[in-house]
């Protein structure tokens, strides 16, 4: 046990540690998978509440800078309306028109020109020129024909290259009225720059490019590229939404992009004005993909350190279950190591019997003791078939040893066997084997025993010696009683009936001296007949010459007609079967055994009768001892100590039972209380040559 | 009347010392031999010719039985008073069917050997009276076995139990072949047992002979 301990303990410490760190990673892998995975999550909803944010902020940008440009607008209008309602125009005075006018133009910086014209749209005033000059139509007669039809402020488009500016230019124009008749159109000339000032104060989100069109689709300002831009049409996507609705989103190809998503609003009373803030899908969409990118990224490695985690787990596993079952063999191996230093100590031979397989293995002892032949390995186990298992059995032995191992088999009982082998050097050899079934939880393997093969070759020789000696010792016995009874009858008993006959003859001789010398004779006859009848007795107990002269028959008769008149017990004998003489010990042994049976009946039975039966068979005899007595608890009588009423355990059965023993003979007791007792006895009687 | 002619033969010289002066004392006996041997007491009688001839049973060379056997056959008027230390019963019957005419036990000899000769002498039967009632006892039980015949009728299974009980089974191998339990077999046995009268194992094995119930146990045997 300490052996296995003190070798077992500091590699499993090992193996544990390595085993600890194994676990902490896992652990630490298994922690790390949701964190990963949920901080991708939670970079991909930034990102797409940061895009959000920018398209929010975007519309924002886009209202404001509509309504700035909106208001703008209207304030230039504003003004534009009271200068048409300036008492210039009444007369109308176009000098001090003239002269107002260029002092409004100084006071606003963005307006390039003020011009009045005539409701044919002939000019009449144009500030870039002198009062004299002649002045051409004006320009943008959309815008014209739109103040004169409506007879309200309009703002104009883009116009084309104005020939007296030279420059691209929005008008705002507003209608002079006098007394319900419009006389003049006054406009005001605007600088495209001044629009794009504004767009750019209002300040577009970061990366988003504004532009400013007109209700045609053309552009009148832009954050990026306005030189090339300027006054172009835009694309076919931006002329689409502003023809669909008066703000919303579209997506289409710009300057910037090939897909640029764009947010615009309309511009409130700028003859549909509009602006748009655009912005590369691509870009506007750079940190969602990038927390997509994140996300996968977070998902491959979680499933790596899944993967990871798994064979962690795997390899942990196998690890311990190896070390496990590294632990289970060293204990087995020491426990078998224990066995087997136990078996060999005791010189016993281990075996194995699959009857499932039709096999034998047995350890080199246990092979030499069961005397197999062929080769038996030292220190190695030796395998053979059932039959050569069984062959080596001496035939006498071979099926009483088959019937109890196929009955341990069937019942799972232990299995205990003493047989011979046939020894090839000297006669057959005494072995025993011990064994049983198995009990590994609970099931057994059908058909396979366990068991202890060990030398009693010593001790049944032993046993037979003994036995040898006991039936010497017997036979001595009865041949000395038999010396001395044949001594009592035939010398003591023949000199005292001398004795008896010569005091016969004294008698008659002294008859006539008188009464005392007479009485005198008598006395010493009666002495002399009583010790004849105590000779003869002593000599029938000692041995009876009956059971030598006659046979059991008679001397059995006798004995039991001798103490039924004894002790006034009656008796009765019957004497069955073959009236040929056994051998000598077992007539002596039957009639010892009867002897002993009636002191028994006598001492314990307190029996009225008792009936004796002899049964002479081919082999063996059969007597039956039966009295009528109180009987007793056989199994009560079975233990030592369990005497008690009624009747006490018989001692005289131990002494039949020795008796038998030397003959090979078996007693039966068939007892009850109140029922009686019949000893059963039967002797083998060995066949006469 | 003629002198009675006795020969007589003992190994025991004390013994034949004694018988030897009571025989001479009665005047009406000639002792007319001695031997001390069984070897010379055939030609020692045959050449006497008594007419009681008292042999000692065991003897050494010829015993008592072959040598009654061998006087009454070869001397037809010599008449063989057994005298002997043996008191069983059993020895007696051998010895008259052999052809004894008395039988006396020594240890009553003292007594009884005169009345003995003169009873054998006369042509009678002498048997010491310690043992005349053993030699009559065995037909006593037989008789009681012949009486049990007018008893109630036993049933198959009473009729069974008795018949293995005569054959020595015990009850526990009675019940295994009946497949009936031990207490049903002793209660049967009982019962059968008082039907017929019967109070013994012996005396149940002498009513299943006389019933020719154990022939088959003979031939088994």
């Amino acid at each position: 046990m300490s052996i296995r301990r003190t070798g077992g303990v500091p590699g499993g410490e090992h193996h544990l540690s390595r085993g600890n760190g194994r676990t902490f990673v896992a652990l630490v892998f298994a922690a790390a998978i949701p964190v990963l995975l949920l901080s991708g999550w939670v970079a991909t909803l930034m990102a797409q509440q940061q895009r959000d944010l920018d398209r929010r902020a975007a519309v924002a940008s886009a209202t404001r800078v509509a309504e700035r440009v909106a208001s703008d607008l209207a304030s230039q209008v504003t003004v534009l309306e009271a200068e048409a309602a300036s008492a210039t125009l009444d007369t109308p005075d176009l000098a001090a028109f003239y002269a107002e006018a260029e002092r409004l133009r100084q006071a606003h910086p963005l307006w390039e020109t003020v011009e009045l014209a005539g409701p044919d749209g002939g000019q009449v005033v144009n500030l870039l020129r002198s009062l004299d000059d002649t002045l051409g139509p004006t320009s943008d007669r959309a815008s014209f024909d739109a103040v004169v039809r409506t007879g309200k402020p309009v703002i104009g488009g883009i116009g084309p290259v104005g020939t007296v500016s030279g420059k691209r230019l929005v008008a705002l124009r507003v209608p002079v009225i006098r007394d319900g008749v419009l006389r003049y159109v006054l406009s005001v000339r605007l600088a495209t720059n001044a629009v794009s000032s504004i767009l750019r104060d209002a300040g577009a989100p970061e990366g988003w490019v504004g532009t400013i069109v007109d209700a045609d689709g053309i552009t009148i300002a832009r954050t990026r590229a306005e030189a090339e831009e300027l006054g172009q049409p835009a694309n076919a996507a931006l002329q689409a939404a502003i023809r669909r609705a008066p703000q919303g989103f579209y997506t289409g190809p710009t300057l910037e992009g090939a897909n640029v998503e764009v947010v615009y609003r309309t511009l409130k009373d700028t003859g549909g004005w509009s602006v748009h803030f655009g912005m590369p899908v691509a870009a506007l969409n750079a940190p969602v993909s990038r927390s997509y990118a994140v996300l996968a990224g977070g998902s491959v490695l979680s499933i790596g350190l899944a993967l990871a985690l798994v064979g962690l787990v795997g390899r942990d596993m196998a690890q311990r279950r190896a070390g496990e079952q590294a632990r289970f063999t060293l204990a087995l191996r020491s426990s078998e190591e224990q066995g087997a230093v136990a078996a060999e100590a005791a010189e016993l031979g281990t075996l194995r019997w699959d009857a499932g397989r039709g096999q034998v293995t047995a350890s080199a002892r246990a092979a030499t003791l069961l005397g197999w032949r062929g080769e038996v390995a030292e220190g190695r186990e030796t395998e053979t078939g059932l039959a050569g298992a069984l062959g080596a059995v001496l035939a006498e032995d071979r099926a009483r040893l088959d019937d109890a191992i196929g009955r341990s088999l069937a019942e799972g009982g232990p299995v205990d066997e003493e047989f011979r082998v046939a020894d090839g050097t000297g006669g057959p050899r005494w072995v025993r084997l011990a064994g049983r079934a198995p009990q590994l939880h609970g099931e057994a393997p059908a058909g396979l025993i366990y068991g202890v093969v060990s030398d009693i070759e010593p001790r049944k020789r032993a046993e037979a010696e003994r036995l040898e000696l006991l039936r010497r010792l017997g036979e001595a016995q009865e041949n000395e009683q038999r010396r001395i009874a044949r001594e009592l009858h035939d010398q003591v008993g023949q000199t005292v009936t001398g004795l008896s006959l010569g005091l016969k003859s004294l008698e008659r001789l002294v008859a006539g001296s008188g009464p005392e010398a007479g009485r005198h004779v008598q006395w010493l006859q009666g002495l002399a007949g009583e010790i004849g009848r105590d000779i003869h007795r002593a000599a029938v107990d000692l041995r009876p010459t009956a059971l030598d002269d006659l046979g059991l028959c008679e001397a059995l008769a006798t004995l039991l007609r001798e103490w039924s008149r004894r002790h006034g017990i009656r008796a009765d004998l019957e004497f069955l079967g073959d009236a040929a003489r056994v051998p000598a010990p077992v007539e002596t042994a039957v009639y010892r055994i009867v002897q002993e049976a009636l002191t028994d009946v006598l001492k314990h039975a307190v029996a009225a009768t008792v009936s004796v039966a002899v049964e002479h068979r081919t082999d063996a005899m059969r007597v039956i001892v039966e009295d009528d007595g109180i009987g007793f608890d056989a199994e009560h009588a079975a233990r030592p100590g369990g005497a008690g009423a009624p009747g006490k355990p018989r001692l005289g059965l131990s002494g039949i039972r020795e008796r038998l023993a030397l003959l090979d003979g078996t007693l039966t007791l068939e007892t009850s209380p109140g029922v009686g007792t019949a000893l059963f006895v039967d002797i083998p009687v060995p066949q006469a040559a | 009347m003629d002198r009675i002619r006795v020969a007589l033969a003992d190994d025991h010289p004390i013994v034949l010392a004694g018988i030897r002066t009571l025989l001479t004392a009665d005047p009406e006996i000639d002792l007319v031999g001695e031997a001390t041997s069984g070897r010379d007491a055939l030609p020692m009688i045959r050449a006497a010719g008594p007419d009681v001839a008292v042999i000692d049973v065991s003897m050494p060379g010829l015993n008592g039985l072959e040598l009654t056997e061998r006087v009454t056959g070869e001397c037809p008027g010599t008449r063989v008073l057994i005298l002997t230390v043996h008191e069983d019963a059993a020895y007696v019957q051998p010895l008259l069917k052999a052809g004894a005419r008395g039988y006396l036990l020594k240890r009553s000899a003292a007594d009884d050997l005169l009345r003995a000769v003169h009873a054998v002498a006369a042509g009678g039967v002498y048997l010491d009276p310690s043992i005349a009632g053993h030699a009559l006892d065995p037909s006593g039980a037989a008789g009681r076995a012949e009486a049990a015949e007018g008893g109630e009728a036993l049933s198959p299974r009473e009729t069974e139990t008795l018949r293995l009980i005569a054959q020595g089974f015990s009850n526990k191998e009675i019940a295994r072949r009946l497949d009936v339990s031990v207490k049903s077999v002793e209660t049967y046995k009982a019962r059968a047992a008082e039907k017929l009268g019967l109070r013994t194992r012996a005396e149940i094995i002498r009513y299943a002979a006389a019933r020719g119930w154990l022939d088959a146990l003979a031939l088994r045997t």
